[in-house]
Formats: structure tokens, C-alpha cells, sequence
């Protein structure tokens, strides 16, 4: 997930650290020798994440917008300059609006705060701010800026002596902070006093713990590929009304089968990930130079040539998934499943990509419990029917919407007088019309029933012995006849019950008998 | 009290009290307050009939967290006058999460109105986008909601239900300040059912992928993606009924990776590791039959058929679909890409034998119709090589015993002499393709020499065709002599 990396840069950053070494540091250097570690890191494993450099004190400024190209970055670190004291409110504020803007808010962002444990004076420090945040849920005029607008963690990182006094007293402010933002962070501290190393340390463990990239296998029955995921997929959580759900993508992503593209539709989906191919070579290459050194690691690097002509299983289900235009329905975790299909980027470079759905058998309505999608072979007629003219999708459910039904709706005088011109309609046009005429008289009926309207049958009954006397004398002898019958009817015992249905009066005109 | 039943923790009490038309209230409303930790109450008062039904519509909108958006800009022909069209508007209630992205980044202000059917809520218009003859299907959005229209029936609700439901899409679009349009939901039905779905409208963060050419595989260009096709078909999903499903002993998608493990089991990537993939036409139905969980007995049979045909093909010495450009076919014999063929064929199977008793049949089918013919190819190659005679070959047999070391020469005898078991060449390094003869007893100089002669021999000689018909050392002579005038006798 992209990363903004947000540098203090008060004049508290400049204060020197003491050290051992010939060389004064001031918390800045170090900082920025942090943050390069962390750069560094997520050039090598994660070419792909998108940083973005803040500075802030008491005003704050996007250095470098959202990039993956990591040199720009280091490059601006070395031109940072020290301002004012440090205040968070314009900042957190501002990073929300500034990553909406850019990602909108389904995308999750990391905020990387990386400070010195001195939380500001007078108006404006921290210690003011989270007493006024506190109260935003009784005053409605105070707005706090956490949580983020966006999903994200807040991961302060204190550049300073754990043992310091200072730190002691800020430590419970940034935990409010995470606090306020949903509990979604951490406060990193370095474990011993403050030096290049200790702040490396720091750097490093956040980078493993927030950074390491996704490894995982694809299968496709016995068809495996080693594959890695980008963005690395999150946990999901989620509190339900009568259980909370906790759940974390496998390591081993299985293929159950596919689907055509057209019926899987436009599924809802949590989040989207490029699945990229990895060799186990390199991976090897990697563990065996951890213990040997370099001298692997050049094997290693020559392997990485031949690695195009080494066929592998994504490229092969990506080629097929595309042609056919399929998805490969595939199942992440317990009760979660996601898709696999091909995706093309607005340049037209197409990639094989995974969209996870909502955990659960229910996440895509239209395609029935997932666990309950079968293999076409276990079917004895084909789903599909013989020649591939037919789907079993989508599935439907047991009850039509009342919108895809005519049912009777009264809340406005407009639809009850729709409904009643439609029986005068078909009353002008008897005995043409006989049959509609007594379905929309039964359908207005059986409404006003059910409503307690009863009135309105004896409206309806003179409103039809009204129309018998306008009858033209060219009219059809049976009209008058149904008229009478149906305008009497509704009047009667039988009218009144709405167990009952008004039936056509047999008539010698009846169409019936002739 | 049941102990099988939920405690209630809380709960909410709304009264409601509704008073005719034109009557007055002796009631008066009390917001929601608390009674006890367990019970808030409230009391609502309304008069009946429209008021009634906008009061009740907005306590659901409230309860279950609803969001209304209003469609703008509906094209829809006149009921009276066909000829002219008019724009509409359409009020629509989903659950809130479906503004979630709207609210969070500020882009509603000037899109939220009070709502135009008069119910006390508010609303979010997006203007519709008239629809593109084609629909494309949109992996990428985040949520999908299940919708309905405020005024139910009405004839504008009507049409674009109507519209929906016959299988179209509309996109929604939020006019922004700036003037460009973002599209940032899409109404459709899944099933009979109309959801609104949202669609992101940030910067993508997995634009610009690496690319695949440059990745793993890459480069390799053969690979079997027609083939795939046909396995992703195969392995395609539908949905089991409920009932069906909950009789069977295992959930259907556990049958579904199953299905995909049988069919997976023997399944090379590429054109080139493969030749019996590569002739289908040959082994056809052998491997769509072999996947199969149960064989009857005729399939047990056609499978036979394929194995048999193959027989055929050998000793009729036809040849193989080996792409010439392949890195493992190229330049080798005949007889050995069919013993590479019976070998894949022989994984094909075996990979399948535990399968079920009819499976297992095939296996040793196989193994039955695959070893006599191993060993009647080597009993063929002996019988040619005996009268094999090439003097060059024997020459480089000779210099190679000659250019042995000394305790290669030794080594080389003493195998000759104490163990006649196996086949000489097999032990000796840098072996020329052509085996040497098995002789019973003592090799030596003079005897793979001459033995050496007579193989390379017949290989030169081209085996009188009046033999090559014929079992057995005795041919007869003009066979077809008479064929020809039997049939034509039989014709008139």
C-alpha cells in the first residue's frame, strides 16, 4: 500500500545527539539515515509501492508526491531545511484531504511519522490537541482529523532516547493518537540510546513488519507457481452484528475452477492485487547467500537470465484466462475466495490480477453460496448446454423484488387513479377486452380489500353504471350486460369477500359458446 | 425462558402515533431518551396517510442505515406523446456504504438536496450516463448494494427498473466543480435483483505492472494456451442446488478442486515437453477419459482402442507429431521417440491408475502392449544387429579399445569375461551409439569385430520386401498374384 513518509522538520530535529563517535549528529541526520534504510528496503522488495515525502512543522508541504522512483525521494531528504515548531493538527488534516484527492478513500495509505518525542509548546502542542479532540464526540464543532479519511495505519516513529524524560511524557500522546485513529498504528521507539545503528535497527524492523512482501503458491491442482502480491494483502476484519470476523489471506491460493467473465459479472470486491510470478531459484539464491555471501548471489544473478525461458504457470493461465475471456475462481483463505482473471491497465498492458470478495460463502449474491459451486461433471445435464449455449448463472432468488412485480401501490393519488382509468379503459372496450377487464377489476379489488377500503368498491360500481348509460347505441349488447353484472357484483357479498373473484357473467354473447 | 435463545442486551421502543386527517393531536413527541441501560424510548407522531407513509420511510431510512441517491436526467418518452421525451429523475434507497467514498472525500457538497419525493431525508444526485450498446464488465468495483426505488411502480421508476432489469447498465456521474465528470457508481441487476455499484475513482495504485514478457516465463512462446482453454471449460463451475448440495458427502466445491486435481495431474506447460499432447488425434479419448472419476466399461474399452492404435502406429513405423525445432526431439531416432512417447504415456496413465479398478485396467493394458513391444524391439535389433557390417564403425570400435588406458582395457575384459549378464555397451564410457552384440561366452577382439561387421552390414541391406511381409524365414513368392483377380471376378 502506498506510504507517506512524514518528516518532523521543527527546529527540536536539529538539537545534536551525543555520541561516542568523532561525529555530532542532530536527530534530523539521523532520521533521514532512517528513513533512507526504509527506502532502501522497499527498493528491494517492493519496487511497486508508491511514497510520498511530507514535511512538516508548524505549516506542512508534500515534498514529493506519490512516486515509486525512491531516488527522488533520497534526493529531496538532503534538501530539507528547518523550520518552526512542531504542531500536527494542519498536517494529519491536511494528509487526509491530499490522499482522497489522489487515491480516493477505499485505498489504504501508511502514515510513517517520524518525530523526536517533543510534542510542541504553547497553543497548538499535542497535548492541547488530543484534550480538545477528546471532546469532538459531545461538541460537534470540533473536528478531529483522526481517524484518516482514508484506511490507513499511523506508525510514529521517536527519534529519541527511550529512557528520556521528554519521551516518557509524549509516549501516552502518540498512543492516543493511534487510539483516535481506530486503534490502527503503533509508536516504534529504539531500543537503546540514539545512533546511527539503533535508528537503523528501528527502520529495519518496521520495514519487516509492515513491508515484507506477500510469498505465496498458486495452485491449480498439481499446476504450482510461486507468485507474490501486490499491493500485500490485508487482514480483514470486520465486528458483524452477532460474530466478528478475523481473517488473513493463505499462503497457498487454490484454484477451484472458472467462470465465464459475463457471468461473474461486476462483483463486489475488498481490495485487488497483481499476482507476479517469483522463481524459487532466487528465492534459493537469497537464503543460501545469507549464510555464504556474495559469491552466490552472482549465480544467482545469472539464473535470473534464463528465468524468461523456464516456463511458468501464471503466464500460461494469464494467455488462457484472456483469450477466453474466464476468470479462475480461487480460494485464499477459510470461507474466502477471490478471483483470478486478466486485467488491462489504460496503456493496454495486461496482467494477471486477484480481486479478493468479502470473506464469506455469500459475498457475490448472484452466484450462490460459493461453497456450493460444483464441477460441471457432476451435473448429468451440462450447465452449460451441449454446445455452450447456455449458463446457470446468475442464480436467483426465491422472491421477485417488488419492483419487478406489478403490485398494487396507493401512496399517491396518482397511482390509485392510474389504477382505476386502466378498468375504465378496458370497460369502454368490452366485450372486447372482457378478460382484462375483470383481472385489473379483481387486482384493483382485492387491494382495496386488503387496505379496508371499502368505499371504494362502491365507487368503482357506480363509476361502471355510469359507463353502462354512456354505452353508445352501437355498443355490443354483452358491455351493458357485464357492466351491470360486475357493477352489482361489487356491491354484493361476493364482492366484499376477498377469498372470491368476480367471474365474467355467461352470457348467449358469451365468446365462449359461439 | 428458552436458554437456546439470544438475551436481548437492548432495545429500542418507538411508538407511533397516528391521528386522522384534519383532526388535531392531543400527543406530544418525545425524542429518543433513555428509560433504563436496556430500553431507549421514543414517540412519533404523525397524521395518517401520505404524512404517515414519509414519517414510517424515513424511520427505515434511519434504523437501517440507508443512503438515497436521485437519478437525473432519465430520457423517457412521453406517455401521451410518443414522439417527444422528456427528462426524469428517479429516487433510489440503498444501504449508506454505497456513499462511503462520496461522503469521506468532500466531493458531495453541492450533490446533497433534500429529497424530491418530499420524504424528510436528503439525497445525492448523480446525472445518468446514456449507456454504451456494450457493457463492460467491471472486476474493479468495491461494493455492489441491492436498491430500491422510493415510489415503487411509478411509470419513471417503472422505465428504469424495466430498463435495468432487461439486462442493461447505466453509470452515474458526479458532476465535480472543476467541470470534468467523474463516473462513480453503475446500475445494474444481477438476477431479477438491481444493485448500485461503486466504482473507484481514485488513482489506481496497481497501474503500470511490470511487464509479463519481462518476468518469469516470459519468453517462452509455446506454451499449450489452446490446450488450457479446453482444461479451463472443462474445469468451469456451476451452481449446485441447495437441496442437492446439502445431501452430498462433500461440500461441491471440494469436489470442484478435486475435479481440478484429476485433470491436472499429468499436464505439461509447454509444446515441447510433450508429444503425446501433441497427438491427439492418435490417443483421443484416452486422456479425456482418463480424468474421469468412474469408467464403464465401453470407455474402458475405447481407451484400450487408443492404446492399441498406437501399437498399430509403431509397427506400422509411422511418425511421430515431433516439432523438429524441439529441443528434445531433435535428432533422435524414431525408435527412440517412441520409447519416449510410451514412457510420457505410460506417466499419463499410471498418474491415473489409483483412480478406480477400470483405471488400473488401462495401466496394465499399457504395460502389457508397451513391454512385449520394448522387448521385440530389442529382439529386432539383435536379429539386424547380427548381420550388421560396416567396417568404418568397427574401425572406431577398435581405436576406442586402443585408446583405452590400461585399467580401462582391463576393466573392459574382465567385465567381458566374468559377467555376460548385461549388455556390454552399458558399461562402457563414451559408448558408440550402436550397441555391441551379447554373445554367450567369451568376447574378444576377433568376435566384436566380426560381430561388428555383420551388424553394419545389414543395416545397409534393405530387407526383400516379399520377407518383410512375411513370419517366419520362408516367403511366399507372388502373393498378391492373385488378390487382384479374385476382385475383379468378384466385381462382375
Amino acid at each position: 500500500m502506498p506510504t507517506i513518509i512524514a518528516l518532523d522538520v521543527s527546529l527540536s530535529m536539529c538539537r545534536p545527539v551525543k555520541s561516542e563517535a568523532q561525529e555530532d549528529y542532530s536527530r534530523k541526520n539521523l532520521a533521514i539515515h532512517g528513513i533512507s534504510t526504509l527506502l532502501d528496503y522497499m527498493s528491494g522488495n517492493c519496487k511497486l509501492e508508491f511514497t510520498s515525502l511530507v514535511v512538516f512543522s508548524y505549516l506542512w508541504e508534500q515534498l514529493v508526491p506519490f512516486t515509486r522512483d525512491v531516488d527522488s525521494i533520497k534526493t529531496a531528504l538532503n534538501t530539507v531545511g528547518d523550520f518552526s515548531k512542531t504542531c500536527l493538527e494542519p498536517f494529519l488534516t491536511g494528509i487526509s484531504g491530499m490522499v482522497v484527492e489522489e487515491f480516493g478513500g477505499t485505498t489504504p495509505v501508511q502514515v510513517v511519522l517520524v518525530t523526536d518525542g517533543s510534542t510542541g509548546i504553547g497553543a497548538g502542542c499535542l497535548s492541547n490537541l488530543i484534550e480538545t479532540w477528546n471532546q469532538a464526540s459531545e461538541d460537534p464543532t470540533i473536528r478531529c482529523p483522526l481517524p484518516f479519511a482514508f484506511k490507513g495505519k499511523l506508525i510514529v516513529v521517536c527519534i529519541a532516547n527511550p529512557s528520556s524524560p521528554e519521551v516518557k511524557k509524549a509516549l501516552p500522546l502518540y498512543e492516543r493518537l493511534i487510539e483516535l485513529n481506530n486503534g490502527d498504528g503503533e509508536v516504534i521507539l529504539p531500543d537503546n540510546t540514539l545512533s546511527m545503528s539503533s535508528v537503523q535497527d528501528v527502520f529495519t524492523k518496521l520495514a519487516d513488519k509492515y513491508y515484507s512482501p506477500y510469498t505465496g503458491l498458486l495452485t491449480c491442482g498439481h499446476l504450482k507457481c510461486n507468485i507474490t502480491l501486490y499491493p500485500s494483502p490485508e487482514p480483514f476484519h470486520r465486528e458483524g452484528e452477532f460474530v466478528s470476523i478475523h481473517k488473513t489471506v493463505s499462503d497457498t491460493l487454490e484454484i477451484c475452477g472458472f467462470m465465464d467473465l459475463q457471468d461473474i459479472a461486476s462483483p463486489p470486491t475488498v481490495s485487488r492485487h497483481l499476482v507476479l510470478p517469483v522463481t524459487t531459484k532466487s528465492k534459493q539464491a537469497d537464503k543460501v547467500q545469507d549464510s555464504n555471501g556474495d559469491n552466490i548471489k552472482k549465480e544467482g544473478d545469472e539464473d535470473d537470465g534464463d528465468d524468461g525461458k523456464i516456463p511458468s504457470f501464471t503466464v500460461l493461465l494469464h494467455g488462457s484466462l484472456k483469450v477466453e475471456s474466464m476468470v479462475a475462481v480461487t480460494k485464499v483463505g477459510d470461507e474466502w475466495y477471490g478471483i483470478l482473471y486478466s486485467w488491462a491497465d489504460s496503456k493496454k498492458k495486461s496482467s494477471l490480477m486477484l480481486s479478493l470478495f468479502e470473506p464469506g460463502l455469500e459475498a457475490v449474491s448472484w452466484l450462490g453460496s460459493l461453497s456450493y459451486l460444483s464441477p460441471i461433471s457432476d451435473f448429468s445435464e451440462p450447465p452449460y448446454g451441449d454446445d455452450d449455449n447456455r449458463t446457470p448463472f446468475p442464480v436467483r432468488p426465491k422472491e421477485k423484488r417488488s419492483y419487478a412485480q406489478s403490485c398494487v401501490v396507493w401512496i399517491k393519488a396518482v397511482g390509485l387513479q392510474a389504477d382505476l382509468q386502466k378498468v375504465i379503459r378496458h370497460a369502454r372496450k368490452l366485450p372486447d377486452k372482457q378478460q382484462q377487464f375483470y383481472k385489473e377489476l379483481n387486482r384493483v379489488r382485492k387491494a382495496a380489500l386488503s387496505f379496508g377500503f371499502t368505499s371504494l368498491l362502491e365507487a368503482i360500481s357506480s363509476m361502471l353504471e355510469r359507463e353502462c348509460r354512456l354505452l353508445p347505441g352501437t355498443a355490443h349488447p354483452d358491455a351493458a350486460i357485464q357492466l351491470t353484472h360486475a357493477a352489482s357484483t361489487l356491491c354484493s357479498d361476493t364482492g366484499k369477500d376477498a377469498s372470491q373473484t368476480i367471474m365474467p357473467l355467461r352470457t348467449n354473447f358469451s365468446q365462449d359458446d359461439s | 425462558m428458552a436458554t437456546s435463545l439470544l438475551p436481548i442486551t437492548y432495545c429500542e421502543l418507538v411508538i407511533l402515533h397516528v391521528y386522522p386527517v384534519e383532526d388535531t393531536c392531543t400527543v406530544t413527541e418525545k425524542t429518543k431518551h433513555e428509560i433504563s441501560p436496556l430500553l431507549m424510548c421514543e414517540v412519533i407522531i404523525t397524521e395518517s396517510g401520505k404524512k404517515q407513509y414519509d414519517r414510517m420511510l424515513q424511520m427505515a431510512y434511519v434504523h437501517y442505515n440507508l443512503a438515497s441517491t436521485t437519478v437525473t436526467g432519465i430520457p423517457m418518452k412521453e406517455e401521451q406523446n410518443a414522439s417527444s421525451s422528456a427528462n426524469y429523475d428517479v429516487e433510489l434507497l440503498h444501504p449508506v456504504e454505497a456513499h462511503e467514498e462520496m461522503l469521506k472525500s468532500g466531493t458531495v457538497e453541492g450533490l446533497m438536496i433534500p429529497s424530491k419525493e418530499g420524504i424528510p431525508i436528503n439525497t445525492i444526485t448523480l446525472k445518468w450516463c446514456t449507456p454504451k450498446s456494450s457493457v463492460q464488465d467491471l472486476p474493479a468495483c468495491t461494493g455492489a448494494y441491492r436498491i430500491t426505488p422510493v415510489d415503487v411502480n411509478s411509470r419513471p421508476s417503472s422505465c428504469l427498473t424495466n430498463f435495468l432489469l432487461s439486462g442493461r447498465a447505466v453509470m452515474l456521474e458526479q458532476p465535480r466543480k472543476s467541470g470534468f465528470k467523474v463516473i462513480s457508481h453503475m446500475l445494474t441487476s444481477h438476477g431479477g435483483e438491481i444493485f448500485i455499484h461503486c466504482i473507484p475513482t481514485g488513482r489506481s495504485i496497481v497501474e503500470d505492472p511490470p511487464s509479463i514478457s519481462e518476468g518469469p516465463g516470459g519468453r517462452v512462446t509455446d506454451y499449450r494456451i489452446p490446450d488450457f482453454r479446453e482444461f479451463m471449460k472443462e474445469n468451469r463451475l456451476a451452481p449446485a442446488s441447495p437441496a442437492v448440495a446439502e445431501l452430498a458427502n462433500q461440500l461441491p466445491i471440494q469436489r470442484a478442486l478435486q475435479h481440478v486435481e484429476r485433470t491436472s495431474r499429468c499436464w505439461p506447460m509447454v509444446i515441447n515437453e510433450t508429444i503425446i499432447f501433441n497427438m491427439a488425434s492418435h490417443i483421443d479419448p484416452l486422456p479425456t477419459l482418463l480424468v474421469k472419476e468412474r469408467l464403464t466399461d465401453d470407455e474402458l474399452l475405447d481407451c484400450k482402442k487408443a492404446i492399441y492404435h498406437i501399437v498399430g502406429m509403431e509397427s506400422r513405423n509411422e511418425p511421430l507429431p515431433i516439432n523438429n525445432a524441439g529441443i528434445r526431439g531433435k535428432g533422435s531416432k524414431r525408435d527412440q521417440q517412441y520409447s519416449q512417447m510410451w514412457s510420457e504415456l505410460e506417466g499419463l496413465v499410471q498418474a491415473h491408475s489409483t483412480t478406480s479398478e477400470n483405471h488400473q485396467k488401462i495401466l496394465d493394458c499399457l504395460l502389457e502392449c508397451k513391454k512385449p513391444s520394448d522387448d521385440r524391439r530389442k529382439s529386432e535389433k539383435l536379429s539386424i544387429k547380427e548381420e550388421r557390417s560396416e567396417a568404418e564403425s568397427a574401425w572406431k570400435d577398435l581405436d576406442k579399445y586402443q585408446k583405452m588406458t590400461e585399467h580401462e582395457k582391463k576393466e573392459f575384459n574382465k567385465i567381458e569375461t566374468t559377467d555376460d549378464s548385461g549388455p556390454p555397451n552399458k558399461r562402457l564410457r563414451h559408448s558408440y551409439t550402436e550397441p555391441l552384440v551379447k554373445t554367450s561366452g567369451k568376447q574378444n577382439l576377433l568376435s566384436m569385430w566380426t560381430n561388428r561387421m555383420k551388424s553394419v552390414h545389414s543395416k545397409r541391406h534393405t530387407e526383400f520386401i516379399g520377407r518383410q511381409e512375411n513370419i517366419g524365414t520362408i516367403a511366399e513368392l507372388y502373393k498378391h498374384l492373385f488378390e487382384e483377380e479374385e476382385n475383379e471376378a468378384s466385381v462382375q
